[in-house]
């Protein structure tokens, strides 16, 4: 049988997460035992195959981000939007949507004819099978992921908060022991606790969860010393733009 | 049953001898305000003047995640190796050991389980007394002594702990070093009793548990599951931390490294949604009211017909731990006013 | 009984209708094929590695040995895998699981079925025990509905069996879809099948099985028609992950539904915390 072919896509980006595919490093030949990259442009050029299994990174900001999408869409098995950017828009969603002065800031004339989209995710435009957020991806939840497409099964989504995993580490509660402005309540585990195992607040990057209780969270946020204006700010990092 | 004393400053040449011929763990400082369980490295880090584990020592033979087998692809099953190590685990207290009881039944409830008990079966414990801080619900629960669970029971008295050696592991414990060991004179005992009366009147908060089950049943449907159900965040961290939650979710995964499928188990908890979802999308249990309250009626009531007893044990994780401030004995309060 | 499963493999694969298949499953251990027996209404918990488990209910009878035969909506990612699974294919199981009905308590006396959809799964296997066993029951009669003649599963097997003397075999669907064949007795609902079959009160034990719609409109009739609390026996369906009365998802108040379940009285069932 032949190995399934994998191709792993940038939009708009840091192209931080196919970057951190290549972290898998010494494992990473075994993983290339099982499947054939066909695309990867931060590491080797195109072989112009079609993937039966497209990873996509980053947000769509511009219109032939939007037709390129829609090609890949139509001939592969599985289209998986890897990193926040793509699944939610991510960090370059924040702000204002009207950009057009910032860009004549940053790059003078050339600014102007720069035709750009607000950032937004992918499965705004095309049908999705399944999501990996993260900001970058965790490479070993990447691999779990990829070991059920293999299977030709889509993996489950965890739907259980940040908090369950940390618990499970028995890492001490930053957010009621040091009053730190965690994230993991509302956010979706996968990741292993990453932040809080390194003493950090989760900020909430693989992005809010099904059974969130926001609200709940919202007081706790009160309660430890944060305004209004901070709270919404550590919502508004990650979580609630494209979520709901 | 046997009664002995052990000087407190001969505590570390216990502990030391200990370690040399098990695996001996042992409570020590964790963060700022927590402790842990962990393996013994020197006498020095052993915080004995802890009162609570951020996880309470089910975490030694309930893993918070275990692979059970793997398999593959000549479908040939392999039963995961167990860790078959002898730990001893030093310092727990009566509510901790009352937690390892109902597990206990738990987990041979119609059934062993032999995951479970390919780990307990070699476990040694060491009890140790306590003082109760403002979460120490175990009078009110009826957990706070026992009289079983344990190999040996260190009671703390003034210049030595009163040692109590129940079963024949405690004995070969405590002939490891057999010189460090004294009779029990009649002071001892004085002192001993003294030390349960001075005990007994530090608790701070009582609850009274007298018909809590039939309560907790007749106020089925009060207000009180839906008020606090808004301001639970549904994490789990209550149910992480608690010594006698038994629940876990069976799944899959490939390892593309090793090539096998690998059946896991891992800490489950009723607070999740989809916890009772079936496939097809009915939600038995979907509600967040309903779901903070199967979970109160569990630990107050639990399987009373099947483990004779309540599934709480006072020990306060869940109180302490709650970044959401929810505490057990005012959930109570209120049940009963 | 151990959480590890038994290789097994799907010999063969029937399709009944657009969602629901048949899968004929054999252990692979010959020791296996000839120890394992079970009751009509228990289950098995089938595992395809590296996607997951589910528990399903067996649907052959426990006097057909060397097989069972597994009656599957292809509706989670368990069941959409076992789907897509050729024949030949491994998979795990392990079981039975459950308490599956009292057979000797309803040995002796009457027996009623009633089947809702995919309900007819774990009744088929009561119905062929009975049909095996026709000497042991006095009268034996089935009510089964579906929403059309599509889904009516098992459809020559019902057509055949209600051609029998020796129990009465009823046949209900909603609507009949215009140029369809229906060899059934009634469109309409699968209540006024049981005005239609006349089983003494006294004696009788009633097995009931469907989705909880189903069971909501059955439940009322039979209560109406006088039959006894105590000798209707439900199928509960809940998330059973490890069948062994640990994990607690199937929880119902108190009650594990794998190893107290999954068939309750109806007198026992409405007596559990949080059932309704």
């Amino acid at each position: 049988m032949d190995k399934p072919k994998v191709g792993l896509y940038s939009l708009t980006s840091c192209s931080g997460d196919i970057l951190e595919t290549t972290n898998i490093e010494e494992d990473l030949l075994t993983v290339l035992k099982w499947i054939k990259v066909v695309d990867m442009n931060v590491a080797m050029p195109s072989t112009g195959e079609t993937p039966d299994i497209a990873f996509v990174e980053g947000a769509v900001t511009k219109d032939e981000e939007i037709g390129f999408l829609r090609d890949l869409r139509k001939s592969v098995k599985y289209l998986i939007p890897i990193g926040t950017c793509a699944c939610t828009g991510g960090i370059i969603a924040r702000g204002p949507e009207e950009r057009r002065e910032w860009l004549s800031d940053v790059y003078k004339e050339a600014g102007e004819d720069i035709a750009l989209r607000f950032p937004r995710p992918v499965r705004e435009f095309i049908a999705i099978d399944f999501s990996i957020p993260g900001c970058p991806i965790d490479k070993n939840y990447f691999l779990h992921c990829l070991g059920y497409l293999l299977k030709g099964v889509l993996p489950e989504v965890p739907n259980y908060p940040v908090c369950m995993e940390c618990k499970m580490k028995e890492n001490e509660c930053l957010l009621h022991y040091r009053r730190l402005p965690c994230m993991g309540p509302v956010t979706r585990g996968g990741c292993g606790a990453r932040q809080p195992s390194f003493g950090r607040p989760c900020d909430g990057c693989f992005g809010i969860y099904d059974d969130a209780n926001v609200e709940a969270l919202k007081a706790i946020l009160k309660d430890i010393g944060l305004n209004n204006d901070e709270i919404q700010k550590r919502f508004d990092l990650f979580l609630e733009r494209g979520c709901t | 049953m046997i009664f002995l004393t052990l000087e407190k400053k001969k505590l570390s040449e216990f502990l030391d001898a200990l370690s040399r011929e098990f695996r001996l763990v042992v409570p020590e400082k964790k963060g700022e305000k927590t402790y842990t369980f962990s393996h013994y490295s020197s006498f020095n880090k052993v915080a004995l003047e802890f009162l609570r584990t951020i996880l309470p020592p089910k975490k030694f033979f309930f893993l918070p995640k275990e692979s059970l087998f793997n398999i593959g692809n000549d479908f040939n099953i392999n039963s995961c190796s167990i860790d078959n190590a002898d730990y001893i685990l030093f310092g727990l207290h009566p509510c901790d050991l009352h937690g390892i009881d109902i597990l206990d039944r738990a987990f041979s409830y119609k059934g062993r389980d032999s995951f479970y008990w390919q780990r307990r079966e070699k476990i040694g414990i060491i009890g140790f007394s306590c003082l109760p801080d403002k979460y120490c619900l175990c009078k009110s629960m009826r957990t706070d002594f026992i009289e079983s669970v344990y190999d040996i029971f260190l009671y703390t008295l003034d210049n030595v702990y009163m040692v109590t050696v129940r079963t024949a592991l405690g004995d070969d414990m405590v002939r490891l070093k057999p010189e460090l060991f004294k009779e029990c004179t009649e002071m001892d005992i004085a002192e001993y009793k003294e030390r349960i009366k001075i005990r007994d009147s530090k608790f701070i908060r009582i609850i009274d548990i007298t018909n809590l089950a039939e309560l907790l049943t007749l106020e089925y449907k009060s207000e009180i599951w839906e008020e606090y159900s808004k301001k639970c965040l549904f994490c789990g961290s209550c149910v992480m931390v608690c010594p006698t939650c038994q629940c876990f979710d069976v799944y899959d995964s490939t390892d593309m490294i090793s090539e096998y499928s690998i059946r896991w188990r891992r800490w489950d908890t009723c607070m999740r949604k989809d916890y009772a979802l079936v496939a097809g999308g009915h939600n038995f249990r979907e509600g967040r009211a309903e779901r903070f309250r199967f979970r109160y009626l569990h630990k107050e009531i639990g399987f009373g017909d099947e483990h004779g007893k309540p599934s709480c044990t006072g020990c306060g994780r869940c109180s302490e731990t709650c970044p959401a401030g929810i505490d057990m004995t005012e959930v109570v309060r209120r049940i009963r006013e | 009984m151990s959480i590890i499963p038994e290789i097994a493999t799907v010999i063969e694969k029937r399709s009944l209708d657009k969602t629901h298949s048949l899968f004929r499953i054999v252990f692979d251990s010959e020791k296996k094929r000839d120890s394992f027996t079970f009751r009509p209404g228990q289950f098995i918990i089938l595992s395809i590695f590296g996607v997951g488990e589910a528990p399903i209910s067996i649907t052959s009878s426990p006097d057909e040995k060397g097989f069972i035969d597994l009656c599957v909506r292809k509706i989670g990612r368990l069941t959409t895998a076992l789907h897509e699974l050729e024949e030949n294919s491994k998979v795990g199981i392990r079981g039975p699981y459950g308490n599956g009905y009292p057979v000797e308590n309803m040995e002796g006396g009457n027996l009623l079925i009633v089947a809702g959809g995919l309900g007819i799964a774990p009744l088929r296997s009561m119905l062929r025990y009975a049909l095996w066993h026709r000497d042991k029951f006095k009268q034996v009669s089935i009510a089964y509905g579906a929403k059309d003649v599509e889904s009516v599963l098992f459809r020559g097997e019902m057509y055949s069996i209600a051609e029998r003397k020796d129990i009465k075999c009823l046949l209900s669907v909603d609507r009949v879809e215009e140029g369809t064949l229906w060899k059934g007795h009634h469109v309409g609902r699968v209540t006024d099948l049981l005005d239609m079959i006349d089983m003494p009160l006294k004696d009788t034990s009633v097995a009931v099985c469907g989705p909880p719609i189903f069971y909501k409109f059955v439940l009322r009739k039979l209560l109406d028609l006088g039959y006894s609390k105590g000798r209707i026996y439900m199928s509960l369906e809940r998330r059973m992950e490890c069948g062994l009365g640990k994990c607690g998802h199937c929880v119902v108040g108190h009650k594990y539904t794998c190893i107290e379940g999954p068939i309750f009285t109806y007198w026992d069932a409405i007596n559990l915390p949080e059932i309704f």
